[in-house]
Parts: C-alpha cells; structure tokens; sequence
C-alpha cells in the first residue's frame, strides 16, 4: 500500500509541474500579447492562473507522499477535483459552441485558444487518479 | 366533503430535507412565496392507500424559538396552522444537535414522526442508534432512512398515513425541568385555561415559552388579552432566575441538552473519530494559502459555465422570436396590430425568456455548490473581507456573478438569511457591471480612447466595484444602521450533489422567475415599444417618437455634461436592456448592422462627444439602472415597491453625480 | 481562563462562560454551545477570521467578535 503512495507522489510531480508550466506560459503569452507559444496554450490569465494553482496543489506535499505520509492525500484529491471541473467545463463550452453553430448555421472548428486544450488534456492525463479515490476506504486510518 | 390532509415537513438545514421532499411528492410539487415575504414555500401531494396527503416542505430551522425569517414562517406554520403531522427530519449522523428540535416539536404538541435520514453516514462514523428504543422513549414512530438512495421512503409513508388515520392525542413524551420550575409551568397552564383565545395552542407549550421570555409568544399572549399571565410569567422568571443564578433562557436550553444526553445515553453508541474524508477536502479548501485561490477558481468555473454554455440556448431562443416576429409581421396585415404583436409582444416575451439560459444554469452549478457543502466554506473563506464593508461571507457569491448578469445575481442573494445584508447586497448588486454594458465601453472606448481601451475599460469594472463597496458602507450608516448579525454557520460535511435535486432547484428558479419578474419586465418592453413607435405610428421616424420627445425634454439636464438630445434617447432606450444603446446609434446616425467594433459609428461619435463627456457617459452608462429585467428582479426579490423604487432613483442619482464629477475634474485637468 | 478567540486550531477546551447576550447568544446555545460542553477548534479562516470549532459532534463557524465573549478552560 505505502509503495502506491509513492508512486502517486510521482505521479503528481509530474502533472503538476506541467500545470505548472502551462499556467505561466498562458499567462506570459496573456502579457506579452502577440507573443505564442508551440501546443497552443491560450493567452488567458484567468485560466493561466487556475492551472498554477491546480499544479501548485499537486506539488506542495509530494514530500508527503514521496515519504510515504497519508497526509499529502488530501491536496491530491482536492487537485483531482479541480482539474475535472476546469476540464469539464472546458468540454462542455466546447460542445456548447458546437450547439451554437449548428443553430445559427456556421461552421465550426476546434479552437484550442478557446478550449484550452492543456486543460483538457492534463484532466485527461489525471482520470486514472480517480481510481485511487473510488478506493478511499483503504486510507482510512 | 372532508378537508384535505395536510403534513408539515420539518428539520434542521442539511439534513436532506428537499431530497425527502422529491422523493414524497415525485413531480407533484408547486413552489410559490409564504404570504407576505420571499420565502419559498414548497407544497406537494401524494396518496397513500385510501388517503391524499398535502406536504408542505418548511424552510430549515434550528429550534422552535425563530432567529430568521425563514424559521419564524416554520415555528407559526406548525404552531398556528397545526398541521396533521409533522415529519422532522433528522441527520442520524448529527443526531445529537437534530435531537433539539424534535424535543421542541414534541413539547409544542405537534404529531410528530422522525425520519432518521443518512443512516449510512452514521453507520460510517462507527455509531449505532437502538431505533426502536428511541421510538419508545420518543413515543413517536422513527423510521430509519437514506434518503438519496430512496431507502425507507415506503415506510415513512406508512407511518404518516398511520399517524393521521389513528391520531392520539397528548401521548407524547413530556420532558420534565425540575420539580421547582414544574410547578411555576403548572401555575401558568392553569391560568391560562382562563384565556379561551389561547385555547389553540399546547398551554404547556405556551407556559414554557412565556416562561423563556419569547417575545414572540408573549406577543401572542397580550393579544390575547391574558396581560396578568404575562405578568405572571415576568415574575416567576424574575424569581427563578435569582434561584438558579443564571437566565431562564439558558436553564431550557441546558435542560433540554441534558434531556438530549440521557436519550442518547440509552439509544445511541458512539463510534470512534475518525479522520474523514470531508476533513481531508476541508484541509486544502479551506487552507491558508491555497484556500482563498481554489474559491477564486471555482467562481471563474462556474462564471464560464454559466455564461458560454448558455449561448446555444439563448441564441435559439432569439432566433425562434425572430422567426415568429417574421410569421405575425407577414400574416398580420393592418400596420398597427402587425408592430403590437411582432414588435411589442413577441419582442417582451422574447427579452423575457432570453434570460432564461442563464437563470437555469446558473441554479445549476449554485444547487451544486450548495448540496456539496462548498458554498458555507466559500461564505467562510471570503467572510472577513465582507465583514469590513458591512456584509457576510454569503454576499460575495452574489456580487461576484453580477459581472455576468445582475438578473440571476440578485436571485442569488436567497441564501443569505438576514434581512439587513441581503437588502444591502441587492442594492448594489447592479453597480458590478454585467455582460450587457461591455459593448457600451467597446464602442466609446474604441472611438476615443485609442491604444489605451483594455485599461480604459478596466476602470469602469474598477470604479463599479469601488462604487458598490462606498454604497455598501452608506447603506449601513444611514438605513441599515448596526453591525452583520452574528455569524452562526454550520459546516456541514462534503457530500455528492445529485444531479436530480439540482435539475429540480433549477425548473423551480427559472419558474419563479418567469412568475414574479416576467410580468414586470414584458409590460416594460411593451411600454417601451409603445413611446418608440407612436404618435407616428409603426415605420415613422424614431426621432418623431414620444422617446424622442422624451430625450430631447431630459436633454437640458444633461446639457452641463455635454451630451446632446441623441445621448439621452440611447440612455431612455438603455432602460430597456444596455446592449441597446449601440444599436441606438447606429439608427440615428443611419448606419445599418452597427455593432460595437463599427468604425463609421465610431467616426460618427466624434462630432457629438469629447473624451471627457464620452468618458463621463460610460460611467453613466455603468451606474444608471442595468435593466428592465433587473428591476423586475429587485422588485420580485426585495417584495417591495419602496425599495425598488429607491434603488432605481438611488443609481440614476449616483450616475448623475459621477458623470459630473468626472466632466469637471476633466475640464479642470484641461482635458477639452 | 482563556478566550474562545485566543485559541490555536487543535486546541480543546470546556466551556465555562456564555458571554453572548440576546437573540444570538440564545442561537449558540441552541446549537449546543452551553456551559460544561467540550468544544475543539478545527481551523481558522485563511483571512484570520472566522474560525471554525467542533460541537456536540458536527462543525460551526463563528466570528472572532464573538468568540472573544465565550471564556473557556483549555483541556489537555
């Protein structure tokens, strides 16, 4: 069991470093106007933001779980939930535009400034965390 | 015929209440006001065997002795109403506290039956509950529940239907509190059987709740014309509280806890703390650092959420009243009728339902929020802040969803019980600017205020808010002297929201909308609509309309900020709804499909306004009044005219007063 | 004898003295804060007000105001 703690704290290294630096290059790219980077992060300090603080969730108790201490669950999880909320939200506008341009009769296209499509995929990339949660009787104490 | 039988649902906040409520009444629900206040009050039926029963589902409440509005509509609806049975509603995993209130209920002499809900989170904590031993001691039925997953639905409906075909009166328990104090409520009851106009009420009831120095009881009691019971009461109180060194009200309280622990002691084995998983969520949302940011994140989702998905609908609801605008235009052939129907009524029940999209799914996300438990840990986290301006943690919500839509904002302020903030959040609720007026700031900041837009635009959400924190302070000083009421917020614990209950919060919000500010706002863009269109007639000139005649009779007040006649026509229509000033203009000045990015309207602005007066419209443009629908929102939720009226009159004052000041701070800066 | 508003999250304590008068005073005790009742504090807003404590089994929140009126005896 305590191996898997620590396999988690890997795992939320890694992911959140990457929320991490998605979060500053949407909001560099947001302050620097034109400025674009490569895998289209938008230029949104709004979700910039929220992607820092998702990633700094995932960070600040790898030591925890590296370590093997319970208590670093707790961001883990609260991480976990944050990011399919933003995640979700983004699908759903997605699909929301899609409605729209079906009923005034445009054509659409995938825009990923619009969708950001890092978070959407950095929820992706954290779904198998789920299966972790829908077992939390075992961390029970 | 027989009259209907009625049921009264009663309990604490969170303990699942409405979730029974559903799965009660099914489909078969109304929602309207209590009488006399906006209150919800929920009404539904169901049948059982050979009976129909009507519930009503009362507002949360704590005890029998109201601290808000919504527990005073409870406490009368069961004192005064005396329904057949009353079901109180109990958190079997937060029994102890529950148990408060039905003692009260027992003691009032209602019909109670105790459906202990979320059993399986008291089974989780490790405790077990002898159901059948408190039902003995309560001498009430108890039917152990889990409401969300619909067990013991059936039995509770049995037991209901049990206890009004084979009602028995006064055999209840009855709690004792002390042989002294007995004898004081004995006195009492016999005096009280002098009084026939108290013969309604439980006397034993009433005794105790004269003897706690409820203001409302004794209220009661003086009406009645009893003065020497009250008298009576005062002195044994006086008497008892120097006996007992300490106030009577606190002795009850004490005693009734007391009575609560002996219950529990018999019925109840307590299981082990354990770390739980709403701790380990409260531990990083509520955190030091991280805490204040993940509110922050959560509003921006449910902002975005609200607000972008909604566009579909509300595109096709504009399209659909488009489409039957073009139907009655070419089926109607007399003029006259043919701009009344397409124009005046099709258009108001267009701008009506237009804003429902947003209504539905902002209930949506804040239903969500709420059954999770998110929304008291938002009110705690941002509860400082608002303290300083004079409100309370649940304002925040509210005045933050403005910046999309005054409309469900305002709605939004329900949550907050006390009466004082949640006027005061109401009140300057529109000072945030919404959506709508962004186009307003586009088109005057593009035309004068090139290279400098975004923080020209910036200030008018800036000084919105700074405008909203000052009116806040001077409400507070002048009208709603005093302090926020005591903060006393249970946090309950995390649970999973169903998507059932919040699909259910969201029909009935947008049906009250529809109900109580629909009709305000379809008769003003009718009125409207009628002083655009007449004396001309339908396709005269608009400059011709009683509108016209209005802006250019308003003009001279507006003549020291330098606007002219066309400026004050846009604010007339501006009345309506925000974005419609831009397409005011561009019909003045004949240009077809302008928009807010348009570059001949822009051009054309730069003959009838200098920065300065351009500057000073947008603040008017912020301050004065959102829109119709805001109106018949503040009206709809304040229920009062009084209010309404002072909030219009109020923000157009400030408008004013604003767009002065910056006209001659500019001239004195030299700005032409 | 301590302030209920003086204590550090974690902390237990017993309270001794109901100092909130009125309406709201009569609330607190019907939500279970009367005399002799255990009381633990659970956390403190990130702003530094108000602060949460655990009652009679379930969790309230409450502002410093009037946590400065409650006099508690600190329990090991």
């Amino acid at each position: 069991m305590s191996e898997k703690i620590r396999l988690i704290g890997i795992y939320s290294a890694i992911i959140g470093s990457i929320y991490i630096l998605y979060g500053m290059l949407e909001i560099i790219a947001w302050a620097a106007g034109e400025l674009r980077f490569p895998l289209s992060p938008s230029p949104d300090i709004f979700a910039g933001f929220i992607l820092v603080v998702i990633g700094s969730i995932l960070l600040y108790r790898v030591r925890d779980l590296l370590s093997m201490r319970y208590e670093g669950l707790s961001f883990f999880f609260v991480a976990l939930i944050l990011s399919a909320i933003i995640g979700i939200m983004y699908l759903l506008i997605m699909g929301a535009d899609l409605l729209d341009a079906t009923i005034i009769g445009e054509p659409w296209a995938f825009d990923s400034a619009a969708y950001n499509l890092p978070a959407i995929v950095l929820f992706i990339l954290l779904l198998p965390g789920w299966l972790i949660i829908r077992k939390r009787e075992e961390f029970g104490e | 015929m027989k009259e209907t039988t009625k049921v009264a649902l009663a309990g604490n906040p969170n303990v699942g209440k409405t979730v029974i409520f559903n799965e009660l009444t099914g489909s078969k629900q109304h929602v309207g006001n209590w009488p006399g206040v906006t209150v919800e009050k929920k009404v539904g039926n169901f049948s059982h065997k050979d009976e129909e029963i009507e519930v009503v589902d009362l507002p949360g409440t704590y005890s029998l002795s109201p601290y808000s509005i919504d527990e005073r509509i409870a406490r009368d609806y069961i004192i005064e109403e005396k329904p057949d049975a009353v079901v109180n509603i109990v958190d079997a995993s937060n029994i102890e506290r529950n148990l408060y209130l039905t003692l009260q209920l027992l003691e009032a002499g209602a019909n109670v039956v105790v459906a202990l809900n979320m059993m399986d989170e008291a089974q989780k904590k490790g405790m077990k509950i002898d159901v059948k031993k408190l039902s003995e001691i309560l001498k009430a039925p108890v039917i152990p529940m889990v409401g969300i997953k619909g067990e013991g639905v059936k039995e509770l409906k049995n037991a209901i239907y049990e206890e009004v075909k084979h009602r028995r009166e006064h055999r209840h328990m009855s709690m004792g509190y002390g042989r002294e104090l007995e004898k004081g409520i004995i006195s009492l009851e016999e005096e009280m059987a002098r009084c026939p106009a108290l013969k309604k009420y439980r006397h034993r009831w009433l005794a105790i709740k004269i003897l706690e120095g409820d203001a409302e009881a004794i209220k009661k009691v003086s009406e009645a014309g009893c003065d020497d019971l009250i008298k009576e009461a005062k002195r044994l109180r006086k008497q008892f509280g120097r006996k007992l060194d300490e106030d009577m009200e606190t002795y009850f309280a004490d005693k009734r806890y007391e009575f609560v622990d002996d219950i529990l002691g018999v019925v109840l084995i307590k299981g082990k703390k354990l770390w739980s998983f709403s701790d380990m969520l409260d531990k990083v949302l509520t955190h030091k650092v991280f805490g204040i940011p993940i509110f922050l994140a959560m509003m921006w989702a449910a902002f975005q959420f609200t607000f972008s998905v909604a566009v579909p609908f509300m595109d096709a609801i504009d399209l659909f009243f488009g489409w039957l605008g073009d139907i009655a235009r070419v089926s109607i052939t007399n003029p006259a009728i043919q701009s009344l129907v397409a124009d005046g009524i099709i258009g108001g029940l267009g701008s009506v339902l237009i804003f429902l999209p947003n209504i539905f799914l902002l209930f949506f996300v804040l239903s969500l929020m709420e059954d999770s438990g998110y929304l008291a840990r938002a009110a705690f986290v941002m509860d400082k802040a608002m303290y300083r301006i004079g409100l309370q943690g649940k304002s925040f919500v509210p005045m933050l969803l403005g910046f999309g839509c005054n409309v469900p904002a305002i709605m939004a302020t329900r949550t907050i019980e006390d009466r004082k903030e949640r006027l005061i959040t109401i009140l300057v609720n529109p000072l945030m600017s919404c959506s709508a007026r962004l186009p307003v700031y586009i088109l005057f900041a593009g035309a004068f205020f090139i290279g400098a837009e975004g923080s020209v635009i910036f200030s008018m959400y800036l000084m919105g808010i700074l405008l909203a924190v000052l009116m806040a302070l001077l409400l507070r000083k002048v009208f709603f002297k005093g302090k926020p009421s005591p903060l006393i917020m249970e946090m309950p614990p995390y649970r999973m929201p169903t998507f059932k209950s919040s699909a259910i919060h969201m029909w009935e919000k947008g049906s009250m909308f529809l109900k109580k500010a629909g009709s305000i706002i379809f008769l003003g863009v009718v009125i409207i609509w009628f002083l655009s269109t007449y004396p001309g007639g339908p396709g005269s000139d608009i400059e011709t309309s009683y509108v016209a005649a209005i802006g250019r009779w308003v003009q001279p007040i507006f003549a020291p900020l330098g606007w002219d006649w066309k400026a004050a026509i846009a604010l007339v229509f501006g009345f309506v709804a925000k974005e419609i000033v831009v397409g005011a203009y561009g019909t003045f000045y004949g240009i077809s499909d302008a928009d807010e990015g348009s570059t001949s309207l822009r051009s054309e602005l730069h003959g009838a306004f200098t920065p300065v007066s351009a500057y000073a419209y947008m603040a008017f443009v912020l301050i004065y009044v959102p829109c119709l629908a805001t109106i018949g929102v503040i009206k709809s939720e304040t229920g009062s005219w009084k209010w309404t009226l002072f909030a219009v009159a109020y923000m157009m004052g400030l408008a004013y007063l604003v767009a002065l000041v910056i006209t001659v701070v500019g001239h004195l800066l030299g700005f032409a | 004898m301590t302030r209920l508003a003086e204590l550090k999250s974690g902390k237990k304590a017993r309270i001794v003295h109901m100092g909130v008068k009125g309406p709201a005073g009569q609330r607190y005790r019907e939500m279970g804060m009367i005399c002799g009742e255990k009381v633990e504090i659970v956390r403190v807003a990130p702003l530094g007000d108000p602060m949460e404590i655990e009652v009679k089994g379930y969790n309230l929140s409450l502002r410093k105001e009037e946590a400065e009126l409650i006099i508690v005896e600190v329990m090991k």
